[in-house]
């Protein structure tokens, strides 16, 4: 059974079932129109809008008793108030539409600011699929986002860990879009112990601790026996992706793939030794 | 993003049958590219996959708005018995320039019409967020029927998203204002 909430003249009330809300209307201490609330409705209703209680409420109380104190109702609306002098309503209405339009304008401008990011990953899944790839693995909490790509034929993995960096429209205004982001090549590797050998050196140095781009290290995901060759790099999302928002899937590809070859290259370099 | 990270933030998938809620994701994004949609937001964990594509051609709609939920057949035995299920949701997005109380007493009695229905294969249960004005509908898919099948699966996914979205247009077209 649904409960209801009224928002009656004395402060709030409920819940309370359907009958007893009718009850209360009926017995003059709630107005016809008094606003009400249950769980799933999206905001207060007039009582006397409901489609089900309102029905309900003509069957049981046809006219409202006399003395019920009903929610007040203007006799009549008042009359729309004179266009200013010289400027005709047309006029004005067109001056109010215009207002909204560039309100939107400035609006969208920042929403379109701190999605750009967003849509890059968009336009790298579809560059990656068309490639071959399938992705294997997203997550993303809307500033943060993981990518991992598997191409069925010869299971090597592809991983992109991109972060906005120029949230604000002040900063994408003043030095462009900027997001980091980190590419890893990988490729199944099936005794570990090559994997550690292959480590070996990372793990002798400090080298691990800075990452400024074109430094290319390897990292081994245990769980899956691949190693990785990876490398932090920062992009130009204004290269990629337009003011209107639409991603230049070729030039992104093109990219990827530079940058998949030369970690190609590093991990057969790493493993071979 | 530190070196040696970056595998700490996957899920280690070490097969492509524990990621196919991932790839039919994937699929969807290029589809919808393909069809003149464009992701721009994306939030995505170990339970539900949300994807927001915009379009500036369509006549109608401003988002479509696409989730899936994966409900079973992860693992290697309960996905050879029952197959990889999930519920793939649709949701159309009217967004109006202006939008005032009337409006949202009209779509509130729309939203009435809607109360009982709930939006299951292919029928649409319609919602309003003030500007707003949602058509969604919600069917249990099963993913094998679109992924790793070459074109086979990606005509099945672009003829099932065109048949969704084309549902869900028809079903707000009415609450679109005319742009002024």
């Amino acid at each position: 059974m649904t409960s209801f909430y009224a928002a009656a003249p004395e402060g709030q009330a409920g819940p309370m079932s359907a009958e007893d809300l009718l009850a209360a209307v009926a017995e003059g201490r709630y107005p016809r129109n008094v606003p009400v609330w249950w769980p799933d409705a999206p905001d207060w209703v007039p009582l006397d809008t409901h489609p089900e209680l309102s029905l309900r409420l003509e069957q049981a109380a046809p006219a409202p008793p006399p003395g019920t104190a009903e929610m007040p109702v203007p006799a009549a609306m008042p009359a729309p108030a004179p266009a200013r002098e010289g400027v005709s309503d047309d006029e004005l209405d067109r001056g109010f539409a215009a207002l909204v339009k560039e309100s939107w304008k400035h609006h969208n401008l920042v929403q379109d600011t701190t999605r750009v990011d967003d849509v890059l990953l968009g336009a790298l899944i579809t560059a990656g699929l068309d490639n071959g790839h399938v992705l294997i693995d997203l997550t993303s909490d809307g500033t943060n986002h993981f990518l991992r790509f598997e191409d069925p034929a010869d299971r090597s993995r592809l991983t992109m860990a991109i972060t906005h960096l120029t949230r604000s429209v002040t900063q994408a205004r003043t030095i462009g879009q900027r997001a980091s982001l980190v590419v890893g090549y990988g490729e199944p590797i099936k005794s570990f112990g090559k994997v550690l050998s292959a480590m070996r050196q990372e793990a002798k140095s400090g080298y691990l601790k800075r990452a400024e781009p074109g430094i290319v290290s390897f990292d081994a995901d245990s769980a899956s026996q691949y190693l990785y060759a990876q490398v932090d790099l920062y992009l130009d999302l204004d290269k990629y992706i337009d003011a209107e928002l639409t991603p230049d899937y070729h030039a992104l590809d093109r990219d990827v793939a530079a940058t998949m070859h030369a970690l190609r290259k590093f991990l057969h370099g790493r493993i071979s030794d | 993003m530190g070196i040696l990270n970056i595998a700490g933030n996957f899920k280690h998938k070490a097969e492509i049958r524990e990621s196919k809620d991932e790839i039919l994701v994937g699929e969807i994004v290029r589809t919808m590219a393909r069809q003149g949609f464009v992701a721009d937001e994306f939030a995505a964990d170990d339970e539900i996959q949300r994807v927001r594509f915009r379009s500036r051609t369509d006549d109608v709609l401003s988002y479509v708005h696409v989730a899936l939920d994966r409900k079973t057949g992860g693992g290697r035995i309960s996905g050879a018995i029952i197959g990889s299920k999930a519920t793939l949701s649709i949701a159309g997005e009217v967004k109006n320039l202006l939008s005032d109380p009337d409006d949202v007493l009209k779509m509130w009695k729309a939203d009435f019409k809607n109360i009982a229905k709930l939006g299951l294969r292919g029928n649409v249960k319609v919602n309003h967020e003030l500007n707003s004005v949602i058509g969604k509908t919600t069917d249990l898919v099963t993913i094998e029927d679109f992924i790793l099948k070459g074109d086979e699966g990606t005509g099945a996914l672009t003829a099932h998203l065109a048949d969704r979205i084309g549902r869900v247009r028809e079903e707000v077209r009415q609450f679109k204002k005319p742009v002024s």
